[in-house]
């Protein structure tokens, strides 16, 4: 039985619809619903989806990121995180308590443009969580931050210059040594290639992988890209319209994917093989923004049932180590 | 053989941008002997610096084809297709140079009248972005009967009624109805319809698609996939050029591929040339780089470096100072354009 | 040495460099800065106290001292007239000799006894721009002035932008009940009428140079907070404010020293145009009355001499002090304009 770094049980997030300042009788839409997600120490673990299916919502409520971006959202649920041993929910402490754990879970963020403070030099960037996080001195931190940036590529006397001096790339790498300075043991990527080009996309997917055995990391791989997540991933976690659809070892769910949604999602992506037409599982319709009742799927599902729109699906172990959320999926 | 559609040479669109805008150092900029008769002619390009977005392009489009322009940012793969149609801003924006024959004649010498006849009929685009392409305050119809009172001149009730009638070929769902709909009520993947509706209403011979489906959900972007691949079927003689950076995209869906870095053609052939065998070493170096599904999880060979900004292009082959077989002369001499067979051309010193 | 250097960088900037390069603001921005500097100097310029005297071998300085007129062996009251002094000393000859400002008319100085007809009187050569109905020199009572309308303007805007940054950002920033109340307070608050609370308070006490501003001042600020907050909201959104919350940042360092720098966009392209506006309040309070107090040297109150004592007749009251507040806001509209112009983000960023 692997140890877990992060444990989320029964998170949801919710959004008030429209909000009276003085009644109760608000309604919510859900942007996360129930959901259960473990992340075993050491592994990477793909979160995968489609746009408003709150897989960036997720990762940021449990690394209590929600607070600026969105601050009506209403989180419920425990994120429990291995301290070093000692286990703590992180949703249930104050923020002021919550600071001190903070160097141990971090981030890397989309837009390389947006995640960087235009007026701050990259080695004031990276040496912020060392200011918080460790007891180094000035020159003890010059000296790290130039470490750390020789580390994620870049040369460490770029470090007295400013975010638009460097390439989208680069600042990648600037984001990514910024995540590493307080040694965290975990480490949540939100879509960090989305945004850049194809010929350094691979740069930075291969200092990930780099970096995360070199330091022991666990990490959580948000994207939409499939191919990046089957290659970057150890286990692979679909989800759709804030609810998982399917969980499994990467090489399960891209060799034999069990939900009808993962199964169109794989059949979509285009690939190179040199032939022109390929079987094509093409889905009706597009993401509805909620759903009442039942399996979120139902509306553009091609084995839905009448069962499908009453009872919602629950995860359920079909095969060894792979999971999915259908009254319907056959184990092969 | 296949008869030419379209027909570009040497084109040239550079974007003048202040020095100031750009971060670079201000230094005295003397124009190009070629550039010297704009500079003089516009006074707003004083003290401007020229970003080459396209430098000398030549391709040719032929009937009944899909032609797929893969590349980069900064590639100058839209800048391509928005010069055809001369969609290109000025300022900063000008076509400097080249010729664009479409069926013939010169779309770049013609006056704007007569290439507004071109605009919308005979030449459809199909834009990026869906959610700024369509106008906010316009409901669907009165854009349609736009576009297709341009290209016909027929009642207003057949107006009405060839729009739904487009619609309903797009899979717009109760097309009648919602053709009074304001754009902001469809989804994106919907008013990605909707724009290609547009783009197909007067039947054109050329399709120009710019990354139609990049802002998309992967499984809408299925959809629209199969929905263009459907309508270019169906139109005979018709040819569609997708612009886009998605290599699996060009592999499913286009007949012959052009790859462009930094303004200029680097590669161009059919789609199983490009793919099983491709020459230049910047093609090779992105399918090297791509991770794909099935592959085994090895370390991805990533392509050194990054694309040069339009102020950093270095002397020589553009691809130099990432190029893992350099030679020395790639770093002075530009390689010219070279057929290596079967109408594989490639840009490289490898093969002269 | 940090701080110096720091300073620097800000301005060697871009915008900086920008804002150099429009000649027209930068030149107003340079004359502007010089006068107002050189207006504090204004007694070595333009006043009728003397700069040196040389009296009996010894010097006196009646432009920092009060000396009264026995120093100089004459048998008056209080001080002396300095002018009168120099040309008598210039006619003993005898070693003695009074250096005076260039212009030799002060603005407090009563000059009924050496004026030829009733004030107000003409411009002369002795007066450049006439005098007042007291019989002052209108043209050293505008340079006066100058000092004082952009030392209130200054010093109002300073202040009001100071409060209204902190409360718009704090408001922005944390969001909620906090933001709701106060902008429910902001709003009740922006209701009160300026003009008649300043009547009613200019009845009750006499405004002095601080009470005015404090009173411009509470009705100010309010105008800036709208647009502070809404840029705090925008910065908050983005991802670099999140990356400072993992990288375990307080509250207070997110918003003063990450968010703050990055919105103030807006209020810097207003300063030049609040400065303006603050001018004009000034010299419309003190046309009706409510302004500074009476000897204070100031362009509105010549105005109103000018209009209620017959416009025709006494030009001068009117056109001079008009045509300085026109020149001197013409002045600081053009840096507004090239400030907010240097601070443009780029006109043309489609270059991908």
């Amino acid at each position: 039985m692997n140890e877990y770094i992060l444990n989320i049980e029964n998170l949801s997030v919710k959004y008030t619809a429209h909000s009276r300042l003085f009644s109760s009788a608000n309604k919510y839409i859900n942007a996360v619903e129930n959901l259960d997600l473990s992340i075993i120490m050491g592994e990477t673990l793909g979160l995968v989806g489609e746009s408003g299916c709150g897989k960036t919502t997720i990762v940021k409520a449990a690394a209590k990121l929600l607070r600026l971006s969105a601050p009506e959202a209403i989180v419920t649920g425990k994120a429990i995180f291995d301290a070093d041993g000692q286990k703590i929910d992180l949703l249930s402490l104050s923020e002021k308590q919550f600071r001190k754990h903070r160097g141990l879970i971090q981030v890397i963020f989309q837009d390389p443009y947006s995640s960087l403070n235009p007026r701050f030099t990259a080695g004031q960037i990276i040496e912020e969580p060392l200011y918080y996080f460790t007891k180094l001195n000035k020159e003890e931190r010059k000296k790290e931050v130039g470490r750390l940036m020789e580390i994620t590529g870049l040369k460490a006397d770029f470090a007295s210059r400013y975010p638009y001096e460097f390439s989208a790339g680069q600042r990648q790498r600037i984001g990514i040594a910024r995540a590493l300075a307080p040694k965290p043991k975990l480490i949540i990527a939100d879509e960090p290639v989305s945004s850049l080009d194809v010929s350094v996309q691979a740069q930075i997917l291969n200092l990930l992988e780099d970096l995360k055995s070199e330091f022991g990391l666990s990490m959580i791989f948000v994207s939409h890209d499939l191919s990046v997540i089957e290659h970057i991933s150890d286990r692979t976690a679909v989800m759709y319209l804030g609810r998982l659809v399917e969980t499994g070892s990467s090489a399960d769910i891209y060799k034999n994917p069990l939900h009808p949604y993962t199964k169109a999602l794989l059949s979509a992506v285009p690939v190179i093989n040199g032939k022109k037409k390929k079987e094509k599982n093409v889905l009706e319709g597009e993401n509805p923004f909620a759903v009442k009742t039942g399996c979120a799927f139902c509306p553009r599902c091609p084995v839905s049932q009448p069962i499908c729109e009453s009872s919602i699906p629950q995860l359920e172990e079909k095969l060894k180590g792979h999971s999915a959320a259908c009254h319907f999926c056959a184990e092969k | 053989m296949k008869k030419i559609l379209t027909e570009i040479s040497g084109l040239k669109t550079y974007f003048f941008i202040d020095p100031l805008d750009s971060g670079i150092s201000d230094y005295k900029y003397i124009p190009e002997p070629e550039l010297e008769k704009f500079y003089s002619s516009r006074k707003w390009l004083k003290g401007k610096v020229p970003a080459k977005a396209v430098d000398g392009v030549s391709l040719n489009i032929y009937e009944d084809e899909v032609l797929g322009i893969v590349g980069e940012s900064g590639a100058g793969k839209s800048v391509t297709a928005h010069s055809i149609t001369r969609l290109i801003p000025e300022p900063p924006g000008i076509i400097t140079a080249g010729k664009i024959l479409f069926k013939g004649t010169d779309l770049l010498t013609m006056s704007l009248e007569e290439l507004h006849k071109y605009r919308g009929r005979e030449i459809g685009m199909v834009f990026q972005e869906p959610m700024t392409s369509l106008n906010p305050v316009l409901t669907i119809e009165e854009q349609l009967r736009e576009t297709i009172m341009h290209g016909m001149n027929i009642s207003r009730k057949e107006v009405f009624e060839r729009g739904v009638e487009m619609l309903r070929m797009t899979g717009i769902p109760d097309a009648e109805s919602r053709i009074k709909n304001y754009p902001h009520q469809f989804s994106g993947g919907m008013r990605q319809r909707i724009m290609i509706a547009m783009a197909v209403s007067c039947n054109p011979s050329l399709l120009i698609a710019d990354e139609p489906t990049t802002a998309l959900d992967v499984t809408v972007q299925a959809q629209i996939l199969e929905l263009m691949m459907d309508l270019k079927r169906s139109r005979k003689d018709s040819s569609m050029m997708m612009i886009t950076h998605n290599l699996g995209l060009v592999s499913e869906t286009c007949d012959r591929v052009i790859v462009m870095y930094c303004g200029k053609i680097q590669e161009s052939g059919t789609v199983n040339q490009i793919f099983t065998s491709p020459k230049h070493p910047y093609t090779i170096g992105l399918m090297e780089s791509l991770p794909m599904a099935g592959k085994t999880r090895k370390k991805l060979k990533a392509i050194p470096g990054y694309v040069p900004g339009p102020f950093e292009m270095p002397d020589g082959c553009k691809f130099c100072t990432r190029c893992t077989k350099a030679t020395e002369k790639c770093f002075v001499t530009e390689p010219g354009i070279v057929d290596t067979g079967d109408n594989h051309s490639v840009r490289c010193n490898l093969y002269e | 040495m940090r701080g110096l250097k720091k300073i620097k960088q800000r301005f060697t900037g871009r915008k900086w460099r920008k804002f150099k390069s429009l000649k027209r603001g930068y030149y107003s921005f340079i004359i502007i800065i010089l006068c107002y500097l050189l207006s504090f100097a204004c007694p070595l310029f333009i006043g009728n106290d003397a700069l040196v005297i040389k009296y009996e071998h010894e010097y006196y300085f009646p432009v920092f001292r009060y000396y009264p007129a026995s120093v100089f062996g004459l048998n008056e009251h209080g001080e002396t007239n300095y002018r009168n002094l120099k040309k008598a000393f210039l006619v003993q000859d005898n070693g003695n000799f009074v250096i005076m400002p260039f212009y030799e008319y002060g603005p407090n100085e009563n000059l009924l006894k050496e004026l030829r007809e009733t004030p107000p009187t003409h411009p002369t050569s002795a007066n450049w721009m006439g005098t007042d109905d007291r019989g002052r020199d209108v043209f050293a009572r505008i340079a006066y002035g100058f000092n004082i309308s952009i030392s209130f303007a200054a010093t109002v805007t300073i202040f009001a932008y100071f409060f209204g940054i902190m409360i718009g950002a704090v408001s922005g920033y944390f969001g909620g009940k906090t933001d709701i109340t106060v902008q429910r307070l902001i709003e009740i608050w922006a209701t009160l009428p300026f003009l008649y609370i300043v009547i009613i308070v200019s009845s009750i006490i006499v405004p002095s140079f601080k009470s005015l501003t404090i009173i411009m001042i509470l009705f100010n600020w309010v105008g800036i907070t709208f647009y502070v907050r809404g840029e705090v909201l925008r910065e908050k959104s983005k991802d670099y404010t999140s990356a400072a919350l993992a990288a375990g940042a307080p509250a207070v360092r997110i918003l003063f020293r990450h968010i703050l720098p990055n919105s103030l966009t807006p209020v810097i392209t207003f300063i030049p145009f609040a400065i303006v506006a603050n001018i004009g309040s000034l010299v419309a309070l003190d046309f009706l009355g409510f302004g500074l107090p009476p000897p204070t040297p100031s362009w509105g109150q010549l105005i109103q001499q000018g209009v209620f004592a017959s416009m025709i007749d006494k030009w001068w009251l009117v056109v001079f002090p008009l045509t300085a507040q026109f020149i001197t806001l013409l002045l600081i509209v053009f840096i507004g304009e090239s400030v907010r112009e240097a601070f443009d983000p780029k006109p043309y960023s489609r270059l991908k």
